[in-house]
């Protein structure tokens, strides 16, 4: 089974769906699915960029935080969740 | 038998050991297999990459072939094998004269894997839209992040039809994948 396979049919579960592939053990397959199977965009500016002011209530709330087009660019570029994990990584070595 | 064009690899193979004709069945073989073997090597060994094709070469050259053997599969083979070997001696690290093994978080035999289940969804994905191209875009719409009802809307299928197609392309675009041969047609 892909690991796209398991997002959602519903818009409104995506974030939950994108905030577990984040931090999942799979997320190097969506990525290489998104990249092989997708639109595949190379990314037009830095994941800090993109998120602007968002990005600490990101990393409070999850995806659900993002507005949809910045969500969507998350799955247009896969790129961008590899990325994520980056941005991640202090928060949760605090924790 | 003179070596031509319309031989299989399995016979031009035989004819390369002890035969008369054993340089022009190379010269086939290689005709036949150099670029593809050239491409995997570079994409995975880099500057590496000539010296282990030709190292493979030279070995199926003195090798004795029986005719169920796959000279092509063997080619691979020995170059991936040899590669992943090159690669662990280079990034051993000596310690105290203790050799350390590579870090696991390059291992390279997993980045293989990786490029080659790539390589199978990018066909599958070419595949799929050359054969469904009805369920290639919806596929494609999905993966957009596309709201499915706009989608749908766009595409001039109903919610439950989009669903659908998406649910088949997804289940076709797993099981090419997971076939061990890459010119499987869709399921």
């Amino acid at each position: 089974m892909l690991a796209i396979a398991t997002m959602p049919d519903d818009p409104p579960d995506w974030p939950r769906w994108l905030d577990e592939q984040l931090v999942g053990d799979r997320l190097g397959d969506v990525v290489d699915e998104l990249t092989a199977l997708g639109t595949a965009r190379t990314p037009e500016k830095s994941l800090t960029d993109l998120l602007g002011s968002v990005r600490a209530e990101l990393l409070a709330r999850g995806t659900v935080a993002l507005p949809e087009p910045v969500r969507r660019r998350l799955l247009q570029s896969p790129g961008y969740p590899v990325s994520y994990t980056h941005l991640t990584l202090p928060t949760n070595r605090e924790v | 038998m003179v070596p031509t064009t319309n031989l299989t690899d399995a016979q031009l193979a035989s004819m390369l050991a002890g035969s008369d004709h054993g340089a022009e069945a190379f010269r086939l073989l290689y005709d036949r297999h150099a670029g593809a073997l050239l491409a995997f090597a570079a994409s995975r060994f880099r500057n590496k990459a000539e010296d282990l094709c030709q190292n493979a070469w030279m070995e199926a050259f003195k090798h004795e072939w029986e005719p169920a053997d796959n000279i092509r599969a063997w080619l691979f083979r020995v170059v991936s094998n040899r590669g992943i070997s090159a690669f662990r001696k280079e990034h051993a690290i000596s310690l105290d004269g203790q050799a350390e093994p590579p870090s696991p978080s390059i291992d390279p035999a997993e980045v293989m894997m990786r490029d080659e289940r790539l390589d199978r969804l990018r066909l599958c994905r070419e595949k799929l839209q050359q054969q469904k191209p009805e369920w290639f875009f919806v596929v494609q719409a999905f993966l957009d992040g596309e709201p499915p009802t706009s989608a749908s809307e766009r595409l001039g299928i109903s919610r439950a039809n989009f669903d659908q197609r998406k649910s088949r392309a997804l289940d076709a675009l797993a099981k090419c994948a997971g076939s061990e041969t890459r010119g499987r047609d869709l399921p």
